[in-house]
């Protein structure tokens, strides 16, 4: 893990000492948050809504910190900036040498991930007039190690956080309470298994009513990012004189992602040498995604065999696809149709919602609500 | 944990208390509850906490709703174990309490039989001969051990019974008690 910590001192946004923070926490007026720290992109939702609202959408941030590059000329950056965040970062990138503070959902830099959740407080309390509590969520299998780098990065940015996984956060979020008397409304805690498809990791959760085991559990590093890169190759491989940044190639896949038999149609507009010019990448991209594919079968695979006998075929009815990477085209009834030919009885997956709904970040606030005091981690 | 003595689990535990009270009939002592203490605890409660007034009636209403959850499952679950309790071990509570209650025939039919014929013969008074027949049969030391170790093996038997059912299935933590998972997930990190 990269540690650029003493260059970050001077410039960190979170002015306030811990001894600050917590000599005048009681005065505080509690703020919660929920927060689904990503690798690419992070949400807060502070206020808990309905589900299916447009209340419930969150505040998205890009997961990334920029710092100048040598040399910059006074004015270049806005405010003359030592280090910027998110939105601003992408924005300045050409002058910025931009940091992912998370690698495979678990922070790699801890100074920028320092810096980033101080942003992330300061976009949420500017002032550092509350007493924020912050529940974040973290890989299904996340280690002790990554979860104390979690608390060393929050330090200075919260007053108190709580680590929980993000499947379950996920089941969580998604769970409409005010339906649970509703016959016709299939609880998805109750037995199904949540398949978090995000950018650094693909997660697979048990969920059974209760806070999953470590049995429950299964994290692959195989997500968005490895898409990202498969699609880099393999478009570099069919149109060698062209290079195109990992970011445009990113957005090349969140529009034309899908699954299944080779397609095309996905016409993309490039710079080859400074003009324009349209190539076909429909193949490149349903070859990437059907990589990802591949990976989640077989990891769904190991995750069924891992349930009980007893509930292992209510199971197989109640797949929940989650996070960015569920917005493939056709990635459930791929899945579905794969785990059927593969001799399982009446599998169903569905999609969480078909619209982006942070619902780990949702699960993340509803914790964070029901917390008692003194089950807070006080940093 | 040191919120035993907080207004939220004084609140809680009030409410839980008139569901309980519900549940086994009392419903006046649950109607006394809600009307005399819960309205306090709720006063005492919400002068501790910052949400707005929206949000404290939202919370309210999940603190309410979780309990009267829980009191319910709680009633369910006594059912069905008092319906598979009944039905294990009934017949041999029966069984020797039939035991009992034939030598209790026995000992009366004695106790009779000899005051019929106390009474035939025309002499003692019948509180001599109660006293002399109780002496005699009913507190008998042999009878009176007999009658015991019936008892004693009635209360083996039922012991045994209760061991030999099968344990209760763990139900886990339900996801309405995230306080719950909060606190396995940390003991897990310890």
């Amino acid at each position: 893990m990269q540690d650029s910590d003493t260059e970050s001192k001077s410039t960190d946004p979170a002015p306030k000492t811990k001894e600050t923070n917590t000599a005048v926490a009681e005065k505080k007026r509690k703020l919660h948050l929920g927060l689904d720290l990503g690798t690419m992109q992070s949400c807060m939702v502070t206020k808990l809504s309905k589900p299916g609202t447009e209340e419930d959408a969150g505040t998205l941030f890009p997961t990334i910190v920029g710092y100048p590059e040598d040399g910059i000329l006074s004015g270049i950056l806005p405010g003359n900036a030592k280090m910027l965040h998110g939105e601003e970062a992408i924005a300045n990138e050409l002058h910025l040498r931009l940091v992912s503070p998370l690698s495979d959902g678990v922070i790699s830099d801890l100074a920028a991930a320092k810096s980033y959740l101080s942003y992330l407080r300061q976009k949420l309390d500017p002032e550092y007039k509350r007493e924020v509590l912050c529940v974040i969520g973290i890989p299904a299998v996340a280690d002790a190690e990554a979860k104390e780098n979690l608390k060393k990065a929050a330090k200075g940015a919260f007053d108190g956080i709580l680590c929980v996984p993000e499947p379950f956060l996920a089941a969580l979020g998604m769970r409409d309470e005010e339906r649970l008397g509703d016959p016709d409304y299939r609880d998805p805690v109750s037995n199904s298994l949540f398949v978090d498809i995000g950018a650094g990791t693909t997660d697979f959760c048990i969920v059974q009513g209760y806070l999953p085991k470590p049995e429950d559990l299964l994290s692959i590093p195989f997500a968005g990012n490895e898409v990202d890169a498969l699609l880099a190759r393999e478009i570099a491989e069919e149109f060698p004189e062209i290079e195109i940044p990992i970011s445009m190639i990113r957005k090349f896949k969140e529009s034309y992602s899908y699954v299944g038999e080779s397609e095309s149609g996905a016409r993309v507009k490039v710079p080859v040498g400074g003009k324009p010019r349209k190539i076909e990448i429909g193949k490149q991209v349903g070859n990437s995604c059907n990589v990802l594919l591949s990976e989640v079968f077989d990891s769904i695979k190991k995750v069924i065999a891992m349930a009980s006998p007893q509930s292992v075929f209510s199971l197989l009815q109640n797949i929940i696809l989650t996070g960015g990477g569920s917005r493939i085209r056709n990635i459930d009834q791929e899945l579905q149709r794969m785990l059927s030919d593969d001799g399982y009885e009446d599998p169903e997956v569905i999609i969480s919602s078909k619209e982006a709904k942070p619902f780990v970040a949702m699960g993340a606030m509803k914790v964070a609500k029901a917390a008692r005091d003194d089950q807070w981690i006080r940093l | 944990m040191s919120t035993n003595g907080s207004p939220l689990e004084a609140l809680k535990g009030g409410f839980r208390k008139a569901c309980v009270k519900r549940l086994v009939g009392d419903e006046e002592g649950a109607v006394e509850v809600l009307k005399n203490e819960i309205p306090l605890l709720v006063v005492a409660w919400a002068k501790t906490t910052s949400i707005d007034p929206a949000e404290k009636k939202a919370k309210l209403k999940e603190f309410f709703d979780d309990e009267s959850t829980r009191a319910d499952e709680l009633a369910v679950a006594f059912d069905l174990f008092a319906g598979r309790f009944e039905a294990r071990v009934a017949s041999r509570v029966e069984e020797s309490v039939g035991l009992v209650s034939e030598k209790l025939s026995f000992l009366t039919d004695r106790l009779e039989s000899a005051i019929n014929m106390l009474t035939q013969a025309g002499s003692p008074p019948v509180s001599q001969v109660l006293d002399e027949v109780s002496l005699k049969s009913v507190v008998e030391p042999s009878k009176s051990s007999e009658l015991a170790d019936i008892i004693e093996d009635n209360e083996n038997e039922k012991k045994k019974d209760i061991e030999e059912l099968d344990p209760p299935r763990s139900t886990g933590l339900v996801f309405d008690d995230i306080e719950g998972m909060i606190d396995e997930l940390l003991a897990s990190e310890k």
